[in-house]
């Protein structure tokens, strides 16, 4: 595997998880969700969003309403189902656990 | 003069230039190779972005979607190579190919010696109008082919419409 490679699976890993965290503070629509990810430097093209929210909904972490837009065609709303709180729920402490677990790692071989 | 094209994207009706319609319809059928199998939604989304968009752009309904601004969307929603690897093989040549074949048939306004019949078979065929011409002739003084031939091909095949080179007489 190289390093390419590697950065791309914890991106992909680590992108879905955001997803998630950004919709368990309230449904929002793509544009909004790709608008809080460019902000944080996530994603530079806005595209690949859409089969990620696919898989989400398909596995049942998502759903989404058609909501009418003030300008220009309705859109989806996504939010999260309740096996889609439980999944991140998991995610944060898989995530905080890691983050931990590298923390004392790092620790170590900084003394 | 450009010819446009009226398409419905994400259920929203816009025109399009002929340009930018190709190009865009290209780069969705990209993007579509590139989507896992099972998913069918996806696409849809996107062209909705895309309507969405197009939408910002030219609030006005009458508006012209143009090459540039295909182009810019295109930038925007990323490169369909940014979707993962294609699903199956894209030929590129082949529909090079096909739109030749596609071509209509007509009898060019700017190569022709007499009425532009054998310089319309050769862009058909793809080679050189002199070789058409030389064998057409070849055929009629030895392998006894009919000047009535020719003068039906004449008859049959349309002239090529006039293009913006002389869209000032219009």
């Amino acid at each position: 595997m190289t390093e390419e490679n590697v950065k791309v699976q914890m991106r992909k890993g680590i992108l879905e998880y955001c997803i998630l965290a950004i919709l368990s503070r309230g449904a929002s629509y793509a544009p909004r969700i790709i608008a809080e990810l460019k902000e944080a430097e996530m994603i530079v093209v806005e595209g690949t969003l859409y089969p990620i929210l696919t898989r989400q909904k398909n596995a049942g972490l998502l759903t989404y309403r058609w909501e009418e837009s003030p300008q220009g065609p309705p859109r989806k709303f996504y939010s999260l189902t309740e096996k889609g709180e439980e999944y991140l729920a998991q995610w944060d402490k898989v995530w905080e656990d890691m983050v931990r677990q590298i923390e004392i790692i790092r620790g170590k071989s900084e003394q | 003069m450009k010819e446009t094209i009226h398409v419905n994207i994400g259920s929203v009706a816009f025109t399009l230039d002929e340009d930018a319609y190709r190009t865009l319809k290209s780069y969705l059928k990209r993007i579509e190779n590139r989507l896992p199998a099972d998913d069918k939604d996806s696409l849809g989304d996107i062209e909705h972005r895309i309507a969405e968009l197009f939408t910002a752009k030219h609030p006005t309904s009458n508006r012209v979607v143009s090459l540039a601004d295909v182009k810019e969307v295109m930038e925007q929603i990323g490169a369909p190579e940014d979707f993962g690897t294609a699903r199956e093989p894209e030929n590129e040549s082949a529909e090079a190919t096909n739109n030749t074949t596609r071509r209509p048939f007509y009898r060019p306004r700017n190569d022709r010696s007499i009425a532009g019949v054998c310089s319309g078979l050769a862009l058909q065929l793809g080679v050189d109008s002199t070789l058409v011409r030389l064998v057409t002739i070849l055929f009629m003084l030895f392998g006894g082919l009919s000047i009535w031939v020719y003068v039906i091909l004449w008859i049959v095949i349309p002239e090529e419409p006039i293009q913006d080179f002389n869209a000032n007489k219009r």
